[in-house]
């Protein structure tokens, strides 16, 4: 009885096979130049060539991967940085808030000018920054739009403290100049890591 | 932009075996281009999912090849090939083999001419080296179906081959001597 296909196969490729087949086999001159050729075949499947891709298809790729959501492309541990930076940001605009609490009696306009005087420095430095590139970190991407979301709440209690106490403005413009500080750290980091370094660094000692 | 670059190196290393795998498969150049497509955008997009345990071309193949075989699954593909009672269109040999360059070589076109299932069983076997457990998997079956297959492909591989050669046009093997 001669071995069929799957019994040669099995042989071939060197999976367990029934004792009187291999036997059968190896004395059976048909079965024998069968498997031969099962043999040979399988080297000729081998040796088909390849196929290129067009050279256009990373092009195609690169762009569909561009246009994806930006969420889609990072895991929960990407947000690590972001959340350090963010919990940084906090503390130390808290700090100095806590600070402003025990030196409350030293609240005046000329103060306050001076604060709001920074602020605007800092706008001016950042509006000299590049664009923001189109692909970046979700770390980076994640840590700005955290501090441009408190500086945009800061804002609207700015606005709403207009006629206030004076206390209460010292407080929020002092926490304004503390993000923007931090934003514009964060900005120019972004910047020089994508090689749109500016032609200063930020010196912020001096604002 | 660093994820690009990266991307774009591992793209240059595997593309070639990734493309040749999905154009044995599903044999049509612009179909296999788009594929290649989805199933790098894929391999991106859960790259950080990959866990180390097995050859980092073997998971990439294997989103390859889950990609091709759900076209082949497809109503779209199925749609544009009759299946005869062996599985097999001779509207669809005849596009299968025309697009197999060039047209003289016999084994490039017996290939293309096989029932879609068992093309790639016999590639995703003897060529790419997955087992029968692993074929199994891939297409939700048992490893029954996978040899079943693999020896069906033979059969037709042979068949097709005496043909092109002129020689007998069939010699099947008997379980009686």
């Amino acid at each position: 009885m001669h071995a069929d296909f799957q019994e040669l196969l099995a042989l071939r490729d060197g999976t367990p096979v029934g004792a009187e087949v291999g036997q059968h086999v190896a004395g059976c001159a048909r079965c024998g130049s069968e498997l031969a050729r099962l043999k040979r075949l399988k080297h000729e499947l081998h040796q088909l060539p390849s196929f290129e891709p067009q050279e256009h298809a990373w092009p195609l790729i690169r762009e569909r991967l561009e246009r994806l959501p930006r969420r889609r492309r990072v895991t929960p541990w990407a947000f690590a940085p972001a959340a350090v930076a963010a919990g940084l940001v906090a503390t130390l605009t808290l700090l100095w808030w806590i600070r402003l609490d025990h030196g409350h009696a030293g609240s005046d306009d000329a103060t306050i000018q001076s604060l709001v005087s920074r602020s605007q420095r800092l706008e001016a430095v950042l509006n000299t920054l590049p664009p923001r590139p189109t692909v970046e970190r979700a770390a980076t991407s994640a840590a700005i739009d955290e501090l441009q979301t408190r500086i945009q709440i800061l804002d609207q209690q700015l606005s709403a403290a207009a006629n206030g106490d004076r206390y209460q403005t010292q407080r929020l413009w002092s926490a304004r100049v503390q993000l923007m500080n931090s934003l514009v750290y964060v900005r120019y980091a972004e910047a020089a890591r994508n090689g749109d370094r500016p032609d200063h660094s930020p010196t912020f000692g001096a604002i | 932009m660093g994820d690009l670059d990266a991307h774009e190196c591992i793209y240059r290393a595997l593309s070639k075996p990734v493309y040749t795998l999905i154009r044995r498969l599903v044999i049509r150049p612009a179909v296999a281009e788009e594929l290649l497509q989805d199933a790098f955008v894929e391999i991106f997009c859960s790259v950080r999912n990959y866990r180390a345990s097995g050859s980092f071309l073997g998971w990439v193949r294997s989103i390859a090849v889950s990609k091709a075989l759900m076209y082949l699954r497809s109503p779209w593909h199925r749609g544009t090939t009759w299946l005869g009672a062996d599985g097999i269109s001779s509207l669809h040999q005849e596009a299968a083999a025309a697009a197999v360059e060039p047209m003289d070589a016999d084994l490039e076109r017996a290939l293309a001419m096989l029932p879609a299932v068992s093309r790639a069983v016999v590639w995703l076997h003897d060529v790419e080296e997955l087992t029968h457990a692993e074929i199994a998997r891939l297409f939700g079956r048992s490893t029954s179906f996978s040899k079943a297959q693999l020896a069906r492909a033979h059969r037709h591989l042979r068949e097709r081959l005496e043909l092109e050669s002129g020689g007998p046009t069939c010699m099947p093997i008997s379980r009686n001597c």
